[in-house]
């Protein structure tokens, strides 16, 4: 075991049949898996979660994770308004209201969630307005490690590029752990420190790199993956 | 550019109660024992003020009730537990749907011998014909509801009651109403049909028999159509309490 990592994937297979993957996520650090459709990153990424148990291997993780799962739609409470989806992860923990509107706030300023949007119910909203709801309610969970399933695939250019550079912050500032599941070049530059390409036949890991070295091995390395 | 109006809604009932009034004047209408509408009015009135009326209508709407009852609670507990674990629901769907299919009218003689003639084959009848219109559609709006939201609820470290509160419950809830509407509609054709078996002393059903006996068209058609007004009340009320209940868009 190695000393201060947050998570840690040991022999990890995500199914029967996919290959080991040892991976270490230390605080601070946000590591960004790449690789083809049907790999198991998703299925690592549940895994990491605490929302599926791995096929073999042992798993290091915090207690408690934000997670955006790839289907933020649906992982939206349509009975509840978008405040009280923000604020599900707070409700185990009694808080106050104004304690409760307090994270939620911060949560809701940090993605750039529109406050007007807060009584409404979710489904009245765009498909980016809903991923927002999604991202803000990860974050209110105050969590070591933040867990992005293709987080920000629904947004139009200027919001998804502005919501990096909010998140990055987010992060920076409260030094959280990131793994994050992504085909876009500029959401991996823009948001991770590091980046794991699963490939082979079986979904090994067969690159892993800083984002320091640049654009150009992470464009070849995608563009290899996808194949 | 307007609006095309829509027709009222008074325009169905209007045309039928026409048509109705048209054919009872007539030659045919009479060959048909169809009874005027002064005729059933007044059978209404006959049964009203000598209270006979009034007790088959409580007799009925109470075995009714008590099965639609049983039903909404057994079904809609059994459909929530069921549908929120979607690989014991798919298991145990095609048992459910096979029971569902067999008529209760069946079930009733058996319900007869097994429980005796009494009251409770009678309610146990009503409940087994209403139940699958419950327990079905609660367990599959749970069952094929997005993995996400329980997701979401479990890594929220909401568990047992809270996590019914906030997922099961809601999730349920559009489907138990519905279901409950059908089992009330299931749960008054059933009561009748008993109670034209063997047995009972009084009720729709052994008013109609009776009516159809004594060759007493009116009261058969004042019987057929206040089974109709008791069933459309009890529909619109929990058609309210939809509306008040859920104020979202299921889906």
């Amino acid at each position: 075991m190695t000393a201060g990592a947050l998570i840690e994937l040991t022999g990890v297979r995500a199914f029967a049949a996919a290959a080991p993957v040892t991976l270490r996520v230390q605080r601070g650090e946000r590591v960004a898996l790449l690789g083809r459709n049907g790999i198991g990153k998703s299925t690592l990424l549940r895994a990491m979660a605490g929302l599926t148990r791995p096929a073999a291997g042992s798993l290091r993780r915090p207690a408690a994770v934000g997670y955006v799962p790839q289907d933020y739609r649906g992982s939206l409470l349509p009975w509840l308004s978008v405040l009280e989806n923000v604020a599900l992860p707070l409700r185990p923990l009694r808080l106050t209201r104004g304690e409760r509107d307090a994270r939620v706030d911060a949560a809701v300023s940090a993605v750039s969630l529109p406050s007007s949007l807060l009584d409404k119910m979710p489904q009245r909203l765009s498909g980016g307005e809903q991923q927002l709801v999604a991202v803000a309610r990860a974050l209110t969970w105050q969590a070591p490690a933040l867990l992005l399933d293709e987080a920000l695939s629904a947004l139009d250019g200027s919001t998804r590029a502005s919501l990096r550079g909010r998140l990055g912050a987010f992060m920076d500032t409260r030094d959280l752990a990131c793994v994050l599941v992504s085909h876009d070049i500029d959401d991996v530059l823009g948001l991770a420190t590091r980046w794991v390409v699963l490939g082979g036949v079986a979904g090994e890991v067969v690159r892993d790199e800083r984002t320091s070295v640049g654009r150009g091995p992470l464009e070849s390395a995608v563009h290899g993956a996808a194949q | 550019m307007r609006a095309p109006t829509s027709p009222s809604r008074a325009v169905a009932p209007l045309a039928l109660l026409t048509l109705w009034v048209a054919a009872s004047m007539t030659a045919w209408g009479r060959a048909h024992s169809i009874p005027t509408v002064l005729e059933v009015v007044r059978a209404a009135a006959d049964g009203a003020g000598d209270g006979t009326l009034l007790r088959d209508c409580v007799d009925t709407l109470a075995r009714a009730l008590a099965g639609a009852g049983v039903s909404v609670v057994v079904g809609g507990a059994l459909g929530l537990w069921l549908g929120a674990r979607p690989a014991l629901w798919h298991a145990v769907e095609p048992t459910a749907d096979f029971v569902r299919s067999i008529p209760p009218i069946l079930v009733y003689p058996l319900l007869l011998l097994g429980l005796g003639y009494n009251e409770g084959s009678r309610v146990a009848a009503v409940a087994f014909g209403a139940f699958g219109a419950v327990l079905l559609p609660v367990a599959a709006a749970l069952a094929r509801a997005p993995a996400a939201r329980a997701d979401v609820v479990r890594l929220a470290g909401l568990r047992g009651y809270e996590a019914f509160r906030a997922l099961h419950l809601p999730e349920g809830l559009p489907a138990l109403i519905t279901g409950a509407r059908l089992a009330l509609t299931a749960a008054l054709v059933i009561a009748v049909v008993t109670e034209m078996l063997v047995g009972s002393r009084h009720g729709l059903g052994v008013r109609a028999l009776a009516a159809l006996q004594e060759y007493r068209p009116e009261r058969l058609w004042c019987v057929v159509l206040l089974s109709g007004a008791i069933n459309a009340a009890l529909s619109g009320a929990l058609v309210a309490l939809e509306r008040r209940l859920v104020r979202w868009e299921p889906g």
